[in-house]
């Protein structure tokens, strides 16, 4: 491969979106759920300044910056959420968070 | 100056990506995964600069490897017993979840190789810039002026959903005095 | 530093061009050395002022014996080296419990944080047989500023890792500590840089130092931002005490406390490592004072000449090496003040801590942004803008 173009950027975000995605559907612990999820996160930003590199166009980067916000928002959040399963159940093994089954 | 990544450097990070979400997603100790979490982020900010956005590689290690990712650690320090035997399994329907990552893989790389890759398509950007910004440069200026004038609205959004977050994350979090505390002693299920 | 270097070797050589890969390597090789050397002077030049503040005499009886007479103000200079050999010759000891990938990883993490934020700082700027002034540093990023704030993750991560993988109740706690404190002194260190970007227009440190000796309102002598940006230089200094964990922030490593917090399980060259880190962030804090509130390498109204003609022989770069005596100066008056702050205050409790950080700073820093706003804002309406 003797350039790199638009493709390759695409190419490696379609792979870190994948792989957070596989973490997301079989980690059982809630916070590697949340790692996976980041790694979503990061591969829409990578894709975001890809473009914005490419097409030229600034709104790419600005987005990318909206989307870090947002996700230390959704982090927080999540992370709280978290805190509060471990007080409750003294475990954060999402297949056994299970009382409202059934 | 046209615009030509070098390829050794993309490599290289797209390697370290790989490797470390790899590890993310796999490792056997979670703190290990949060550590490779960080190895990503810094990776990812790596890639941002070779796409010659400066500030949002500053602002991914800031934000993103400083603080969210931090964070995430911290909450594995409070969740996980310290040095905990590892759980015999650490994932649910690891094959099915693959072969879906797979399939869900496909769908994009299929679509980027059809096309020959274009390196003609991108004109100068040069890092410097005065104080009349042209329009694609990724400076902080003009980066700035953007957040200002189109994108006003969702700036002012995201602090009060930040705000928000904060609250709400401190309201739930919050042990609260009247409750009493859940019995101790019920430890992590080992299947 | 690139173009002052390829000079130089042109000049010496007479035309060797040098490959692309000789600046980086010998700026991380001045770097290391610099490193090394500074915290052996550091150290001792601690020791001495901890003595001199405590009525005693500091470190004496090492060094030559000709140098008896002089000892009671430079005497021990000996100290650090024999310490420094003496580190270097413990045993390594690696506890069987510990997690071996944190724990190694530690050391490492915080000694990649110590060099890389070495990079953005200027030191100096030379316009001998160049185009224009160029500012020296080992890159003169365009976000310098905003790299430096975001390089202390790399230190939280360091001390977290280690805390963690030390499997040892008090390095969990000094880690998690020392984590929470320097995360949080971030915020009021990174609106008090704030207050200096927005008068100079720019996150490059080489700018901001530029634009001080322009000259506020156009008067060179207000032109160090201590002056306008008073507040946000106060309130940098504090989180710059905390952020490298010195007393009276010190609680992650209070000794009579937490054994040494994080770095309880470390020995030998592992303590090397983080002890370097810790009196090298010291000195780049300061440095970084230097540069964004004291006016960096220049000196008001003063532009010394880029080759000195000293008759028969004319000294080149002068300008570069008087610009660095300049700098260095300011940069160890500011860790004298550091020094005699450590020594003079007790240890803050850690809700003290918390509660100071972000009740009491971060307010500050905002009142001195919206001062440092309408400074800006004058200065470009009726002094025709800041030249950054």
């Amino acid at each position: 491969m003797s350039a790199i173009g638009l493709n390759h950027f695409l190419a490696l975000g379609a792979v870190l979106f994948c792989l957070g995605t596989y973490g997301v559907l079989t980690r059982r612990n809630a916070i590697a759920v949340l790692l996976s999820l980041e790694l979503m996160f990061n591969a829409v930003n990578l894709n975001l300044v890809a473009f914005a590199r490419f097409m030229p166009n600034l709104d790419g980067v600005v987005l990318a910056v909206f989307v870090i916000a947002v996700a230390a928002a959704e982090a927080t959040v999540g992370v709280a959420l978290v805190l509060s399963i471990y007080r409750n159940f003294r475990h954060i093994d999402l297949d056994q968070v299970d009382t409202m089954k059934g | 100056m046209i615009y030509d990544p070098n390829p050794v450097a993309f490599w290289l990070l797209a390697a370290m990506v790989a490797g470390c979400a790899l590890a993310v997603v796999r490792a056997r100790k979670l703190f290990h995964a949060g550590l490779a979490l960080v190895g990503t982020l810094f990776a990812v900010a790596g890639l941002y600069g070779l796409l010659q956005a400066w500030f949002l590689a500053a602002v991914q290690v800031l934000v993103y490897a400083g603080a969210i990712a931090i964070m995430l650690l911290f909450a594995i320090m409070l969740t996980h017993h310290m040095m905990n035997p590892d759980l015999k399994s650490l994932t649910t329907q690891p094959w099915t979840a693959a072969a879906l990552c797979l399939m869900l893989l496909a769908v994009p790389l299929s679509s980027t190789w059809q096309t020959a890759p274009d390196t003609t398509l991108s004109p100068t950007w040069t890092p410097k810039c005065g104080f009349q910004v042209a329009e694609a440069v990724p400076s902080v200026e003009a980066l700035g002026f953007r957040l200002l004038d189109p994108f006003t609205l969702p700036f002012e959004m995201v602090s009060v959903l930040i705000l928000v977050s904060l609250i709400g994350a401190l309201v739930i979090a919050r042990r609260d005095p009247t409750l009493p505390e859940p019995p101790e002693g019920r430890e992590e299920k080992a299947p | 530093m690139e173009p002052i270097f390829e000079q130089f070797v042109r000049d010496l050589t007479g035309g060797f061009q040098v490959p692309f890969w000789a600046p980086m390597l010998v700026s991380l090789g001045l770097v290391l050395a610099f490193i090394a050397l500074n915290a052996m002077f550091m150290i001792w030049l601690e020791r001495k002022i901890c003595g001199r503040i405590q009525r005693r005499m500091g470190p004496m009886l090492t060094g030559p014996k000709a140098w008896a007479r002089f000892s009671m103000w430079t005497g021990g200079w000996f100290q650090t080296p024999c310490d420094s050999v003496k580190l270097l010759l413990k045993e390594d000891i690696i506890p069987a419990q510990v997690d071996r990938f944190g724990f190694m990883l530690a050391p490492v993490l915080v000694f990649m944080a110590a060099l890389a934020v070495y990079v953005p700082l200027p030191i100096s700027s030379t316009s001998y047989a160049q185009s224009a002034p160029i500012v020296v540093a080992v890159a003169d990023l365009d976000i310098g500023l905003l790299y430096v704030v975001a390089i202390t993750t790399l230190t939280i991560l360091a001390i977290l890792t280690a805390g963690w993988a030390s499997n040892n109740k008090y390095s969990l706690l000094g880690g998690m500590r020392a984590g929470v404190q320097i995360l949080s002194y971030e915020i009021p260190m990174l609106f008090a840089l704030m207050g200096p970007m927005v008068l100079a227009g720019s996150l490059s440190l080489g700018d901001l130092v530029l634009v001080q000796h322009a000259g506020l309102f156009g008067v060179p002598l207000l032109g160090w931002f201590l002056v306008p940006s008073f507040l946000g230089a106060v309130v940098y200094l504090i989180c710059a005490v905390a952020e490298t964990n010195r007393p009276p922030f010190d609680m992650p490593e209070a000794e009579q406390e937490l054994v040494a917090g994080f770095s309880t399980e470390y020995t030998a060259m592992r303590f090397a490592m983080f002890y370097l880190a810790e009196f090298s962030n010291t000195f780049v804090v300061c440095m970084i004072f230097t540069a964004v509130f004291l006016g960096g390498w220049t000196l008001p109204g003063f532009i010394p000449p880029s080759s000195l003609n000293l008759g028969f022989f004319s000294l080149p770069y002068f300008d570069l090496l008087a610009g660095m005596a300049i700098f260095f100066a300011k940069a160890y008056a500011v860790v004298l003040l550091l020094m005699w702050i450590r020594w003079t205050f007790p240890r803050l409790r850690p809700d003290h801590l918390m509660t100071f950080g972000w009740k009491f700073l971060l307010p500050l820093s905002f009142v001195n942004l919206l001062v440092c706003i309408v400074l800006a804002a004058i200065q470009q309406i009726y002094f025709g803008g800041n030249p950054g």
